[in-house]
Parts: C-alpha cells; sequence; structure tokens
C-alpha cells in the first residue's frame, strides 16, 4: 500500500490562503463552496451541516493551532481534500484552547474510509512538528504551500519513510 | 480463604504466588524435595513437602478447613485422586483439576457431578487451541481477548515503521475514532511496559494493546498497514494432542492443513484421526521439507511441539521462509520474553492460560473476566462495579486507585464509555481495569460492598 501523500491529494485550487472567514462555521462554508463549484460535491449545506455534525462528538481542532474538519457522505467516490491558512489565528474551540492556524479538510464516503484514516493519522502527526509549521502558514501563495507541504513529506513524518 | 495447591510446577507455583499476593492463606503441596527449596527460595508461600494425593499429607497441609483446593500436577491420574479426595472425603467447596486427556475430563465431571460444590477441569490443550484459532483471524495480534460479552476486544500488535501509528499521540486517537470505544492499554517499550496517558506517543517497535469495538478491527488493522489474509493453508508442526485437535478444528471450517510430525507412529496415528488433512512424516526445522510442503505459500504456521525451543527455531524458518503469520507453543516465560522482537506473531502458553483459567475461577464474584498482558506483568480485569463499593463513592479522580491502576472503560447498559477522571462510575456497571500484576491484590477493597 502506497503512503498516503497530502500534498498529491491537494491541487492549488483546494488551498485557501488566508480566506476571509470569521469562525469556524465560515470556514466550513468556505470550504463547502469550493468543493461545490468544482462539482465534487453536490450540496454545500450539506456538507456545512455534515461536518457541523461530527464537531459535535469531539472538537477536531486537535491542538497545536491544527484543525481537521471532516465527515464521511454518501456518494463522493474518492478522498477529498482541501487546507486553508490563517496567520492570524481563527477562533476554532481546540483541545488546548489555541487559535487554529492551519486546517486540513477531508471529505469522504464508506469506500474511502481507509484513506480518510490514513489522512487523519498523517495530520495528527504533522500537528505535533510545531516548529516545522510556520512556512506552511505564512505561505504566500497555494503552490508554495504545495511546495513546502511536499517538503515536509519527503523529509518524512516521523521518519517513518 | 484458605488455598491448597497440589503441584508445585509452572502453573502450581504461579497460582499459588498470585493468590498468596490477592491475600489469601496458601499452602502448597510438592514431592521433589529439590522444587520445594527452590519454591522456598522464591515464593512467599507456606510450602510442605509429600505426595499430595494421599490423606495424612492432605491434612497436614490443613484440608479440613480448605475452601479452594488446586491440583495442578504434571500427572491427570494424580489431580484426578487430589480433587477426588478433596471432594468426596473433605467435601472442599470449591476444587479444580488441570486434566489433559480429554477422557480424564469426562470422568472427572462424571464423578464429580455427584458431589456437590463446585468443580472445573481446566484443560491447558483445548485452551491452548482455543486461544490460537481466536488469534488466527486477527493477522499481528499477538494476542486477543474479548471483554463486556465481545462488545470490547484487546488486541496486542507490534507498531511496523510505515504504521500510520507510528508517531501518533494517544490523545489524537479519539480524533480517527471519534464516536467509538477506542484506547490504548498498555504500551511495552524495550523491556518496560507503561500503563499509558494522552500525552504519550506511539512509536516504531512499540508493542501496543488496544481497546476497541471489534467492528473497528479492519480500520486498526488498515493503520497497521497489515492484511488480513486470504484463507490459505495453514502448516501445523508436531502431531501432539494440541497439534492434532487444531488440525480437525481448522479442517472443520475447510482451511485446508499440512500436519508436519517427524515420528512415524505419531505421524501414522494422526493421519488416522484426521480426514482432509495432509499429514507429512518430517520435520519442521527441516528447511527443505518446508519448502516442498510449500511453506512459503503458507497463511500460517503453528508450531505445537512438546519441544518449545524447537517451536521458536521453526517458527524463525517458516518466517524466514515467507509464511505469513506465525505461533508457537512456549511456556518457558524466561524464553517467550525474548521473542519480541523475532517477528513470530504470538507466543501460546498452555500453562500460562490453565493459570489465568484458574485464577478467574478463584477470584469469580465481582470479577467477570480477567487477561494477563505482557509475560504476565499487566492485568486486565472486566469486574462488576457494587453498590456501596470505593469505586462508585466518589469521581474515579477522587477514588485513589492505587498506582498505575487504570478504569479503561465502563460498560452501562448497551453503552461503552471511556471515562475521565471527573466521571462517576455507577453501581451495577461493569468496567475495564487495567493494573500491574503487582497490584491485583489490592483491587478487591475497591470492588466490594463495605459496611
Amino acid at each position: 500500500m502506497a503512503l498516503l501523500k497530502l500534498s498529491r491529494l491537494l491541487t492549488p485550487g483546494r488551498v485557501l490562503i488566508a480566506p476571509g472567514v470569521g469562525d469556524r462555521e465560515g470556514l466550513f462554508g468556505a470550504f463547502a463552496h469550493l468543493f461545490e463549484r468544482e462539482g465534487a460535491i453536490a450540496s454545500a449545506e450539506d456538507v456545512v451541516a455534515r461536518l457541523a455534525q461530527r464537531e459535535e462528538i469531539l472538537s477536531t481542532g486537535i491542538g497545536g493551532g491544527v484543525a481537521v474538519p471532516h465527515a464521511q457522505l454518501e456518494g463522493v467516490g474518492r478522498l477529498l481534500v482541501a487546507a486553508s491558512t490563517h496567520p492570524a489565528g481563527l477562533a476554532y474551540p481546540s483541545l488546548d484552547g489555541k487559535p487554529v492556524r492551519l486546517a486540513f479538510c477531508l471529505l469522504g464516503d464508506v469506500d474511502t474510509a481507509p484513506d480518510h484514516l490514513a489522512g487523519l493519522a498523517r495530520i495528527a502527526r504533522l500537528a505535533r512538528r510545531a516548529g516545522d509549521l510556520g512556512p506552511l502558514i505564512h505561505a504566500a501563495t497555494a503552490q508554495e504551500f504545495l511546495a513546502v507541504l511536499a517538503h515536509l513529506e519527503v523529509a518524512g513524518l516521523e521518519g517513518e519513510e | 480463604m484458605r488455598v491448597i495447591v497440589v503441584g508445585g510446577g509452572l502453573v502450581g507455583s504461579s497460582l499459588a504466588e498470585k493468590l498468596a499476593g490477592d491475600g489469601h492463606d496458601v499452602v502448597l503441596v510438592e514431592r521433589d524435595r529439590e522444587l520445594i527449596a527452590a519454591l522456598n527460595d522464591r515464593l512467599d508461600v507456606q510450602t510442605i513437602a509429600g505426595n499430595g494425593s494421599t490423606v495424612p499429607v492432605l491434612e497436614r497441609a490443613g484440608i479440613r478447613d480448605c475452601d479452594l483446593l488446586f491440583a495442578t500436577t504434571n500427572s491427570d491420574e494424580a489431580n484426578m485422586v487430589v480433587a477426588l479426595v478433596g471432594s468426596a472425603l473433605f467435601k472442599v467447596p470449591r476444587v479444580v483439576a488441570r486434566l489433559r486427556e480429554s477422557g480424564h475430563e469426562a470422568s472427572f465431571r462424571a464423578i464429580a457431578a455427584g458431589l456437590g460444590g463446585e468443580r472445573l477441569a481446566i484443560n491447558p490443550d483445548v485452551a491452548a487451541v482455543e486461544k490460537i484459532l481466536s488469534l488466527m483471524p486477527v493477522p499481528g495480534a499477538v494476542d486477543v481477548v474479548p471483554f463486556f460479552d465481545g462488545r470490547l476486544m484487546v488486541a496486542g500488535f507490534t507498531i511496523r515503521r510505515e504504521s500510520d501509528f507510528n508517531g501518533l499521540l494517544l490523545s489524537h486517537l479519539r480524533l480517527l475514532f471519534p464516536a467509538t470505544p477506542m484506547l490504548v492499554a498498555a504500551i511495552r517499550r524495550g523491556g518496560n511496559w507503561m500503563v499509558p496517558h494522552g500525552d504519550q506517543e506511539i512509536r516504531a517497535g512499540d508493542l501496543v494493546y488496544f481497546a476497541m469495538d471489534p467492528a473497528e478491527l479492519e480500520n486498526v488493522l488498515v493503520l497497521l498497514r497489515l492484511k488480513r489474509g486470504v484463507e490459505r493453508r495453514v502448516m501445523v508442526a508436531g502431531a501432539t494432542r494440541i497439534g492434532i485437535d487444531l488440525a480437525r478444528r481448522l479442517e472443520a471450517m475447510t482451511v485446508p492443513v499440512t500436519l508436519l510430525e517427524p515420528k512415524r507412529d505419531a505421524a501414522e496415528a494422526a493421519a488416522a484421526q484426521l480426514t482432509d488433512a495432509l499429514v507429512v512424516h518430517g520435520s519442521a526445522t527441516d528447511r527443505a521439507l518446508l519448502e516442498e510442503e510449500g511453506g512459503e505459500r503458507a497463511q500460517g504456521f503453528v508450531a505445537c511441539a512438546d519441544d518449545h525451543e524447537e517451536n521458536v527455531v521453526a517458527c524463525l524458518l517458516a518466517r524466514q521462509l515467507g509464511v505469513a503469520h506465525t505461533f508457537a507453543l512456549v511456556d518457558n516465560p524466561a524464553l517467550a520474553g525474548l521473542i519480541g522482537d523475532l517477528g513470530i506473531d504470538a507466543v501460546i502458553s498452555p500453562r500460562q492460560l490453565s493459570v489465568s483459567l484458574a485464577l478467574h475461577f478463584a477470584r469469580r464474584g465481582r470479577v467477570k473476566a480477567v487477561a494477563a498482558l505482557l509475560e504476565d506483568s499487566v492485568e486486565v480485569v472486566e469486574a462488576e462495579a457494587a453498590e456501596g463499593s470505593r469505586l462508585v463513592r466518589d469521581t474515579l479522580a477522587e477514588v485513589k486507585l492505587p498506582r498505575g491502576t487504570l478504569v479503561a472503560a465502563v460498560a452501562r447498559g448497551n453503552h461503552i464509555v471511556v471515562p475521565r477522571g471527573d466521571d462517576r462510575v455507577e453501581p451495577g456497571d461493569r468496567v475495564l481495569i487495567i493494573m500491574s500484576s503487582d497490584n491485583s491484590g489490592k483491587l478487591d477493597a475497591f470492588l466490594e460492598e463495605r459496611t
């Protein structure tokens, strides 16, 4: 099984650099509309509702300034990934109470569950590398963000490669 | 409680040690004086040298006031006599006999049925076969134990470098599994084990025991980067009682089986007892033979010979040939402890399983199930929380369980939750407790009703 690489699942169009959103719900809306515009999902409202539902069980603000909103909805067909940066910090309930500066949104269905879990694990491990995240958070463009992320992934997450 | 253990071998001595640790008044009877001397050096238990199947020796051990009698010598016949003398002559209320021959087991049950009291026959070979069969569907697991009537599974895995768990913080497990119980019950790193807390990370090489909803097994295997094997041939080495019984059970499950046995007469006898299994006369440590019999294509290899060191060698050879999963019978805890990093999936100890079963019988009451992990240094206990017990009197943080003891999960009605320090256990809840084996004697004080 090939290792899942976030930098390969993301495209420049799916990286939101410092979007003008005020809170968690605003961010969910931005991700959902992005996927809707691409035609990757049917209804943005549905995605926002599912992301909020998942958040009710336990916040996906996992600490270290990273959040991973995610949801499963029928018929997505493949794992959809988007990312956002928030250099000024976004109000987002998190386990350590700190504002979120980096978010990854994962959408999948039952068939993509293995990749979905592997993706969550990968982001959770990335979140622990606080010292390496600065260049990601402050990337000026989506291209720069992807280049930095690819570099981080090649450099090895926890050295497992 | 007054306990007599007859037979000071691995089973009897560890049983005596554990029950003495629980605070019971234990007498160990053993006829071999040299063994007695060695036990006296090692154990804090009263010992008596003598033949435990004779009335005078049993009387010296205090059989008249005995509440619980264990017959755990290496001989089925001796165990039968001890158990029946204790039951019939001295009316000991609870008696456990270790019997390996199924015919003996049946006779014991038939005779004991007319005697009143509680009798238990423990068959280590049957327990070993059950354990192997429970491990086979879970590739890579060193152990699998069900709790809460099968609603929670404790399974131990060695973390590979490429596993998605490698480098994951324990507190992040809930991100991956927010809605189902999922926690790490114990971790062994290097020679040490620890009761985990959220700030710890999982590392490559760790042996990690997960407590999980069995429905999540597939997902956990994905993250471990282990694949469920298709039903392919299983090789069994050794036409011992365990080997033959295992082959027969696999036959019944329509799994193709090859049974290897180095002694011609034993191989022939085994062939007569089996229908579909292929019985091959030869040694499991003979590389050429393993290759010839298609060892490299086998899904599983189970070494069941009486020589446990040979079992380890045979498994290592099978691993080298590319067999996906290997299992070895090993009773010697020192040998079992060395095997961790050699790539053998699981080590099964019939003796250790006997001790677990006997202990469970002895402790029964509030305790519903017990599993010993990590060469017996950690115990996982399922118990019922009694009304008025210390456990239900306050929040978990305030209950002050012994150091290194963790209430890992609580089953209340249909729900299983992972509690936090400010949660309370309610009377009638089932709890899953993880603790150092050294503390097992202290648990009763928390579970029992207090006046």
